[in-house]
C-alpha cells in the first residue's frame, strides 16, 4: 500500500518538476517570476572525528536567453569547516565568493563571511534539521547583515533505511532577514527535492525552490523559481 | 560557443547522474515489499498469531551473500519486527522496549558498561532479542508463543541498544549488544549520512 502510494507520488513529483523546467521555455517568462537553473557540485571530507572541511561550486543560470553572456547570474565558491560539539549539535564558519555576471564587462563581487549552528535530529534514517546562520556581505557596492533559519527533513523512499541506489525526498524551508539600518528585507525559500545515494560518499539531488523575495521593501513581493541540481562528494 | 560547450557538459553531468545511480553496487538492502512477495510459510506464520492486523509492513535484505525477510507489526501495544530466511523459517524476533523493561540483572551490569565507557550518553532505541533455544528451532509457532506468553525458559534473550554519546576520542552513535545478563556481546560504531545537504 505504502509503496503504491510512494509511485503515485513519484510521478507526480516528476510533473511538477518537469513542468518547472518546461515552463520558461514556453515563453511564461516575459513578465512576473525569474526562472533559474542552479547546478552545484560540493564536496566535503571528514578530517577527524569532530571536523569537516566543505567546499561548493555553483551558478546561477537563467533560463530567459538561456544562451546570452547575461543569463549566466552568478558563479559562487564556498569554503566552510564544521566542528562536530556533539552527536546532533556542529557548529562552523566559512567564506562565500559570489561573482556577479562574470561574462559581461564591469563584473560585480560579493565576499561573504558565515558563521552557523546545526542541529540534526535522527528518526531511524528519516532526519530533521535546524540550521542557524549568521552572514557579513560585503559587496562591490554596500554591505548587509543577514540572519538565516532553515528547517530540513529527509528520508528514504524505498524502505526504512537508505541504502546507496535508493531514493529519498527532501523538504526544506528557509527564513532571512537583513538587519542593516539602509537594506531591511526578507525572504522565505521553500523547496522539495528528490535525492539518489551513491556508492561511496555520493549523492545527486534534484530540487525545485520557490522563493518569496524583498518582503519588505516597499516595491512589491518578487518571486523565482529555482531547478537546483547537485553532486555531492564526501570523504 | 564557448558558454554553450560549458553549459552541456553541466547538463550531460547533471543529467547522467541517475544513471550512475541504478549501477551503484549495493552491498546492504533493505527495501519495502509487498505482503505477495514474502515467502509463504512466513506469511502462514504471521496468519497464526496476527491475522486480524492489516498494518504489517514487509521487508527484503541482503548483504549480497545471504538474504533475509521482515515483518514489522504492532500488537497490544508493543512493536514487534520478526526475521524470515528465504524458507520463511523464523530467525529472530525483536521487540521495542524501555529501560525499565531490561531485567534488573542485565540493567544493572549495562549501566556500569555505559558510565564508563561514554562521557555523557542518551539511549536512542532500545530492542529485546529473541533468540530461539536449540529444541525449540525447528517450531516458529511455539517460538513465537513462547514469547507471547513470555516463557523465557524457551528462548534466549539480548539486548540491542543504539546511544548516542562521546566514549574516548569518538563521538556519534553506537549500537551495542548485550545478552540476557548484560555482559557486552558485540559494539560498532554507526556510520550516519553525510549531513552535507541538510547543514
Amino acid at each position: 500500500m505504502v509503496s503504491r502510494y510512494l509511485n503515485l507520488f513519484m510521478k507526480k513529483f516528476v510533473v511538477v518538476l518537469v513542468t518547472i523546467c518546461v515552463w520558461p521555455l514556453l515563453g511564461y517568462t516575459q513578465s512576473g517570476p525569474e526562472w533559474i537553473w542552479n547546478p552545484e557540485l560540493s564536496y566535503s571530507k571528514d578530517t577527524s572525528d569532530r571536523m569537516t572541511l566543505g567546499a561548493k561550486l555553483s551558478i546561477f543560470q537563467s533560463f530567459e536567453d538561456f544562451t546570452e553572456k547575461r543569463a549566466l547570474e552568478y558563479i559562487e565558491q564556498q569554503f566552510t569547516g564544521a566542528y562536530t560539539l556533539t552527536p546532533r549539535w556542529k557548529v562552523g564558519g566559512g567564506y562565500y565568493y559570489r561573482w556577479s555576471n562574470p561574462l559581461l564587462d564591469g563584473y560585480d563581487y560579493e565576499h561573504r563571511l558565515l558563521q552557523q549552528a546545526g542541529y540534526v535530529s535522527y528518526f531511524g534514517d528519516r532526519r530533521l534539521s535546524h540550521r542557524f546562520r549568521l552572514e557579513q556581505r560585503i559587496r562591490s557596492s554596500s554591505y548587509q547583515n543577514r540572519f538565516r533559519y532553515r528547517l530540513g527533513f529527509d528520508f528514504p523512499l524505498q524502505g526504512e533505511q537508505l541504502d546507496p541506489g535508493e531514493r529519498y525526498l527532501i523538504v526544506k524551508n528557509e527564513m532571512m532577514t537583513a538587519f542593516n539600518g539602509t537594506e531591511a528585507d526578507a525572504e522565505n525559500r521553500v523547496s522539495l527535492g528528490l535525492g539518489w545515494l551513491l556508492g561511496g560518499g555520493q549523492k545527486f539531488e534534484i530540487n525545485a525552490q520557490y522563493r518569496t523575495q524583498d518582503i519588505f521593501s516597499g516595491d512589491g513581493i518578487s518571486h523565482l523559481f529555482l531547478l537546483n541540481t547537485t553532486y555531492y562528494i564526501s570523504r | 560557443m564557448k558558454i554553450k560547450v560549458f553549459f552541456l557538459n553541466i547538463v550531460i553531468i547533471t543529467l547522467s547522474a541517475p544513471i550512475v545511480v541504478s549501477q551503484a553496487v549495493k552491498n546492504e538492502i533493505e527495501d519495502s515489499i509487498k505482503r505477495g512477495e514474502m515467502p509463504e510459510a512466513a506469511i502462514e506464520t504471521l496468519d497464526e498469531f496476527w491475522s486480524n492486523l492489516t498494518d504489517i509492513r514487509y521487508y527484503f535484505q541482503t548483504d549480497g551473500e545471504s538474504e533475509s525477510y521482515e515483518a514489522k507489526l504492532e500488537w497490544q501495544g508493543n512493536s514487534y519486527s520478526i526475521e524470515f530466511d528465504e524458507t520463511g523459517r523464523v530467525l529472530n524476533v525483536e521487540q521495542l522496549i524501555n529501560w525499565n523493561q531490561v531485567s534488573s540483572e542485565a540493567s544493572k551490569s549495562i549501566d556500569e558498561y555505559l558510565q564508563k565507557e561514554f562521557r555523557r550518553v542518551n539511549i536512542i532505541r532500545l530492542q529485546r532479542q529473541y533468540i530461539a533455544d536449540d529444541d525449540d528451532d525447528s517450531d516458529d509457532e511455539d517460538f513465537i508463543d513462547d514469547i507471547l506468553e513470555d516463557d523465557e525458559e524457551d528462548f534466549k534473550i539480548r539486548y540491542e541498544f543504539e546511544v548516542e554519546g562521546r566514549s574516548g576520542k569518538q563521538i556519534g552513535a553506537f549500537e551495542l549488544l548485550f545478552d540476557h545478563s548484560g555482559d557486552l556481546i558485540q559494539r560498532r560504531k554507526i556510520e550516519r549520512r553525510s549531513v552535507d545537504n541538510i547543514w
